[in-house]
């Protein structure tokens, strides 16, 4: 039988992608330039990870 | 999570995306063509106009005025706003200072030599699509309406995170169950894509319910906090154009008293954004935080005597950064792309939102213990 995951488990990738948007969304309205390709990467993440997950973790 | 539990969250998540879920697909679709709201106006409209001395000395707010009421003998001014990207200046006229929008006549003009711009032809289309977004066609109660539909998304939102748990209790995360059948694969597609969007969406709709209360904020703005400024101006007559101070000189005193301040809209007195005996000259910042925090201050139109000037309140302030933050043109071209593409995802969690509610056969918690054995003897 699969081991029950912890919450902690279970959340540490959402969370981490939460907090990571929220710092984009926020980088972009302090500043030009840097602070828009910080953005830029930090938003991109959920779709990476979305474009990861359909291609490598299909089961 | 208990299952009694369970049953109760899944009440509220599907009480509160059901209701709102047709209102927020229309609100995504049509979010998708105002992302490049600013791209698709300039290809549909070239703007070929080019100033008649570039680069050169700009001529001051008076004679542009002048220009524009001779233009339209005898009506009045009620705006005055400046183009960002190019030196042109646009007057909106009127037969009275309190005409109706269907009265008001809006001209261009090249502020180098004072000759009229051509308008911007065309852009229908988009403004059918942004009322459509914004209130439907329906004004204030339409808004209002949105509004409330993203309210009950935000509560979707946070009872979709709490089933989140119990679903996942036995997958790792981002796990895609495509050879299963249809309903475990789009379970999977709407767990995966609602939690990572979860952040950005959360955003957008607070933003967008923000933005809908907009007309309310603004008239607490207006009511409360310039009330004081305005003291014992309420009644009296408006001035007619003769009577007015030079606006210029009105401008250049206001500038002073807000350093570092860039001008944008000029309101005449008698109209909405204005007294009966003030012209209203909004200023807002120079960096892209403060760029959307507007300061207003108001000059006795007669005299050209600075009355006041005043922050805004934190509420407005909430209200101005929620646009940027809601329509996400704050941070160039790859920002409004990864817009698109978080839409473009939100779009297929209510999709297959809609697909899990009508392919329902047993109760979560039934469904949560079933999905579970499956894992468990699979594993």
């Amino acid at each position: 039988m699969r081991k029950r995951l912890s919450l902690r488990a279970i959340f540490a990738i959402p969370l981490f992608i939460a907090v990571t948007s929220l710092i984009g969304l926020v980088t972009a309205l302090v500043g030009n330039d840097l602070w828009d390709a910080l953005s830029w990467l930090t938003l991109g993440l959920p779709v990476a990870i979305t474009i990861w997950a359909l291609m490598k973790r299909r089961v | 999570m208990k299952p009694a539990t369970i049953r109760l969250w899944s009440a509220i998540h599907k009480w509160t995306s059901l209701i709102p879920t047709l209102f927020l697909l229309m609100l995504c679709i049509t979010g998708l063509p105002l992302i490049f709201h600013d791209e698709i106006d300039d290809a549909l409209n070239p703007d070929e106009w080019q100033a008649a001395n570039p680069g050169g000395p700009l001529l001051d707010l008076d004679t542009i005025l002048d220009r524009a009421l001779a233009n339209r003998p005898g009506e009045v001014p009620l705006y005055m706003s400046f183009d960002i990207d190019r030196p042109v200046i646009n007057v909106t006229t009127g037969p009275t200072p309190d005409a109706p929008g269907t009265q008001m006549h809006f001209a261009s003009f090249d502020a180098t030599s004072g000759d009229l711009v051509p308008p911007k032809s065309g852009g229908a289309f988009m403004e059918v699509i942004l009322q459509l977004h914004t209130d439907m066609f329906l004004g204030l109660p339409g808004m209002l309406f949105l509004g409330a539909m993203g309210a009950l998304m935000i509560v979707a939102i946070i009872s979709g995170v709490v089933l989140y748990t119990p679903f996942m209790r036995k997958l790792g995360f981002g796990t895609v169950r495509a050879s299963r059948k249809p309903r475990i694969k789009w379970l999977d597609y709407h767990n995966l894509l609602g939690i990572v969007t979860v952040a950005w969406l959360t955003v957008v709709g607070l933003t967008g319910v923000i933005n809908t209360l907009e007309a309310p904020i603004i008239d607490t703005w207006k009511y409360n906090e310039l009330a004081d400024l305005t003291a014992g101006y309420e009644e009296g007559t408006v001035p007619t154009p003769a009577e007015m101070a030079s606006l210029d000189a009105a401008v250049r005193d206001a500038q002073d008293a807000a350093p570092g301040m860039q001008l944008q809209f000029v309101a005449f007195p008698g109209g909405d954004f204005s007294t009966s005996q003030h012209f209203a000259v909004f200023f807002h910042g120079d960096t892209p935080l403060t760029e959307q925090i507007i300061t207003p201050a108001l000059i006795d139109a007669r005299t050209g005597a600075l009355a006041g000037i005043r922050p805004m309140p934190w509420y407005a302030k909430a209200l101005s950064l929620s646009r940027p933050l809601h329509f996400g043109d704050y941070g160039g071209l790859p920002l409004k792309i990864l817009w698109f593409v978080l839409d473009v995802m939100t779009i297929i969690v209510l999709g297959s939102g809609i697909y899990l509610w009508l392919t329902r056969r047993k109760s979560v918690p039934a469904e949560v213990k079933e999905l579970r054995e499956i894992e468990g003897k699979t594993a």
